[in-house]
């Protein structure tokens, strides 16, 4: 017979126990990725250490190999279609794998991945300039001759992901002449391949597809300290500088490695003056590092976005005298009325009309002052 | 910029006033107490709504360690988890973010499914967030009312108010559609106080005009209700009570139920039309995949499990030692990790 068993704080102090360990035995990795997700500081630092000494120890269980088979193989069986879970699955898997002979020095794991520099071969240092250019005019890429496609490349992190891709979706559906990658993801940055590293996640995110144009939106989760070769960096200094300037060059390099052309668009002006302050100076850091390269031009969203002289609004009027949000309420991200005013000049820089209006009025298509005015936003 | 969870604080705010001028609590309140009540953890941010005269004696009373149930809570924290991480992210990033971002960019089966998927996808991110709210609350030894129950098994409006959102329901019929006067009137006056306290509701949820069509849509459908049920001829009544006219119902109303998620998702009527004109256009579904059907029927179908399948777990659950409950628990919680998506979505009804 069986004995009913009445909680009491003592099962419930047990339960939580029982929970907390078996935890630990099951997700040190996510412990460890916890740990490095922290801002970067002593105590972050601390926790790492002590996560990682964790996770090693419990490494004989093979419980985190066996999670990445798991990871694995869900994707395997199209449960995920997420490229780059599956790309850090296998790349995990055959880091793990005792069979893989040298593979572990070709792949980086997140531990040799969290405190190291992101080498690249073609990486060249320059200055920062001072002042960005306000005013920014797209010069339209080539136009498509018959039968070609453009392969459109969406990049970046939530400034891409909020309210912009979507903008930028709606505005170019059915346009058959248009291939569209998605490679966006919320929450990334340049600053810290340790929690999400672009350089080997790029890949993954447009699998088998080679993007020929570029929209890039990134660096709104940069404004944070970082920890290069055991030494934290604070922000804004020369060596954070230094750090960050050579990370965005080698990933404008991997963007364009098989001469894709980018629009590097900057950040748009923020609310919180602060916030603002760091803005601005990656702004400085992407467009030095953006001019040195030929293929790529770096676009200022604030002539739009902001007010006169640049500035940040909340509220825009239509032409109609409507206002409307130009903001998320976070002040950071741009809502769909905001992301539409970038959209048109972003749009005309494709140079892909849909193929019955090419055929119709191929010039006109192109970024007209009638397809500005269409957004009815001033 | 308004502070997080203030139409729940506020909510809150106007039980307690409401509750107290009614001389409904029984006892002088505390001001921590009173304070405790707006801005108790678990349902600051997204309900349930709390009545004060219900929760403010369990704050007097306290709670008993020797009643709290660690399984009934760990099972609701589990299941909200498993309908937040798993079913509605897979559905919002597989299916109903991709087609009402670009509408134009979609048709055939992939509007139906993305408009299905987003009545399944904020059913289980609402009522996955107030699961896990009620399992904190009890593990702290205190009672929270249901917020839901299985909603889209409702056969007429009425009942679906019943069963979504109870506790906002509950709010708005005591201390809005009551006091201008309820049923009490005359027929058109009861329809108006209708329509009122759902467009209210509407609005409630933002300022915009598709959140207005939402809550004048539900207000139509229970005004067309009362007048339907009001019809007393006698083969009408007896077909109303048949089970084959319960299901044609209950499809009835979660396909309008459904016409009125169209509005509440799309951030503009361009959208919500373009979407309506998808549904007239045939052709195959280019985003159904196994794991995006496999979401969707557990979402909605998941619904008409019978209730004895929890009860029966929670029983069983305690006679196992309290270590292993924990386990087990721990054991659910990673499962959940796996199968979800990488990067949750915030839930949806955190922005109101």
């Amino acid at each position: 017979m069986r004995i009913f068993r009445h909680n009491s704080l003592l099962q419930l102090a047990t339960a939580a126990c029982g929970f907390a360990f078996t935890m630990v035995l099951l997700d040190s990795e996510g412990l460890k990725q916890w740990a490095l997700q922290l801002e970067v500081s002593q105590t972050s630092l601390i926790a790492v250490q002590l996560t990682s000494r964790l996770r090693q120890m419990l490494a004989p269980l093979g419980v985190s190999a066996m999670r990445q088979e798991a990871l694995a193989a869900l994707n395997r069986v199209g449960w995920s279609d997420d490229p780059a879970q599956f790309a850090s699955a296998q790349a995990s898997l055959l880091v793990n794998s005792p069979h893989n002979g040298n593979s572990s020095a070709k792949v980086p794991t997140p531990e040799t991945l969290a405190l190291t520099t992101t080498a690249h071969p073609s990486v060249t240092r320059g200055s920062i300039i001072d002042d960005v250019p306000q005013h920014v005019s797209l010069t339209p890429l080539p136009q498509l001759m018959t039968g070609q496609r453009r392969a459109m490349a969406l990049v970046g992190d939530s400034m891409m992901a909020v309210a912009l891709s979507d903008i930028l979706l709606r505005q170019t559906a059915g346009n058959s002449n248009l291939q569209v990658i998605r490679a966006y993801r919320s929450g990334t940055g340049l600053a810290r391949p340790d929690v999400f590293n672009w350089m080997q996640e790029y890949h993954a995110m447009i699998a088998d597809q080679e993007p020929n144009a570029i929209y890039v939106a990134i660096g709104a989760n940069d404004g944070q300290g970082f920890v290069e070769n055991g030494t934290v960096l604070a922000f804004g200094t020369p060596a954070w500088i230094a750090v960050y300037e050579e990370r965005t060059t080698a990933f404008l390099n991997l963007l364009t490695a098989h001469g894709a052309h980018v629009v590097w668009i900057g950040l748009p002006p923020m609310k919180s003056g602060i916030y603002n302050a760091k803005i601005a100076q990656i702004n400085r850091i992407a467009y030095s590092v953006v001019s040195r390269n030929p293929l790529a031009v770096w676009w200022n969203p604030a002539t739009y976005i902001g007010d006169a002289t640049g500035a940040y609004r909340d509220f825009g009027q239509t032409s109609d005298s409507r206002t409307v949000r130009l903001r998320a309420q976070d002040g950071i991200h741009l809502s769909d009325d905001g992301a539409a005013l970038l959209a048109p000049a972003l749009l005309r820089w494709l140079n892909t009309p849909k193929p019955d209006a090419a055929q119709i009025a191929p010039t006109e298509s192109l970024g007209s002052p009638k397809e500005e005015h269409a957004t009815g936003l001033r | 910029m308004l502070p997080l969870g203030v139409s729940f604080f506020v909510f809150h705010a106007i039980s307690l006033m409401m509750d107290a001028y009614r001389k409904k609590l029984k006892e002088k309140v505390r001001i921590e107490d009173a304070l405790l009540y707006v801005a108790f953890f678990p349902q600051l941010i997204a309900g349930p709504i709390l009545r004060a005269s219900s929760f403010l004696p369990q704050l007097k009373q306290g709670p008993d360690p020797l009643a709290i149930r660690i399984d009934r809570a760990m099972l609701l924290i589990v299941a909200g988890l498993f309908k937040k991480v798993v079913i509605s992210n897979i559905i919002a990033t597989r299916l109903v973010e991709p087609v009402f971002a670009a509408p134009q960019a979609y048709h055939g089966m992939d509007i139906p499914l993305a408009i299905y998927g987003y009545a399944a996808q904020i059913y289980c991110d609402f009522s996955g967030y107030t699961d896990m709210a009620i399992g904190c609350a009890m593990l702290l030894g205190y009672r929270f009312p249901r917020n839901f129950n299985a909603p889209y098994t409702a056969t007429n409006p009425q009942e679906f108010w019943k069963r979504w959102h109870i506790s906002l329901s509950i709010w708005l019929r005591d201390y809005l559609y009551i006091p201008l006067g309820g049923s009490r009137g005359s027929v058109w006056r009861t329809a108006a106080n209708l329509m009122i306290t759902m467009l209210l509701g509407g609005l409630w949820h933002g300022a915009a005009w598709t959140f207005v069509i939402w809550g004048a849509l539900h207000g139509v459908y229970l005004v067309i209700h009362r007048t339907w049920r009001a019809i007393s001829w006698q083969p009408l009544v007896e077909f109303r009570e048949t089970t084959a006219w319960r299901w044609i119902a209950r499809l009835l109303l979660f396909n309008a139920v459904c016409m009125g998620w169209v509005f509440f998702r799309a951030p503009s009527f361009t959208i919500a039309f373009t979407m309506l004109h998808g549904l007239t256009v045939p052709g195959r579904s280019t985003l159904a995949t196994i794991p995006v059907a496999l979401a969707l029927i557990a979402g909605l179908a998941g619904q008409f499990q019978p209730k004895r399948w929890r009860r029966a777990i929670e029983m069983e659950l305690r006679y196992w030692p309290a270590a292993a409950r924990g386990a087990i628990f721990a054991g659910a919680v990673f499962t959940v990790e796996l199968l979800g998506p990488s990067g949750v979505a915030p839930f949806i009804y955190f922005r109101f």
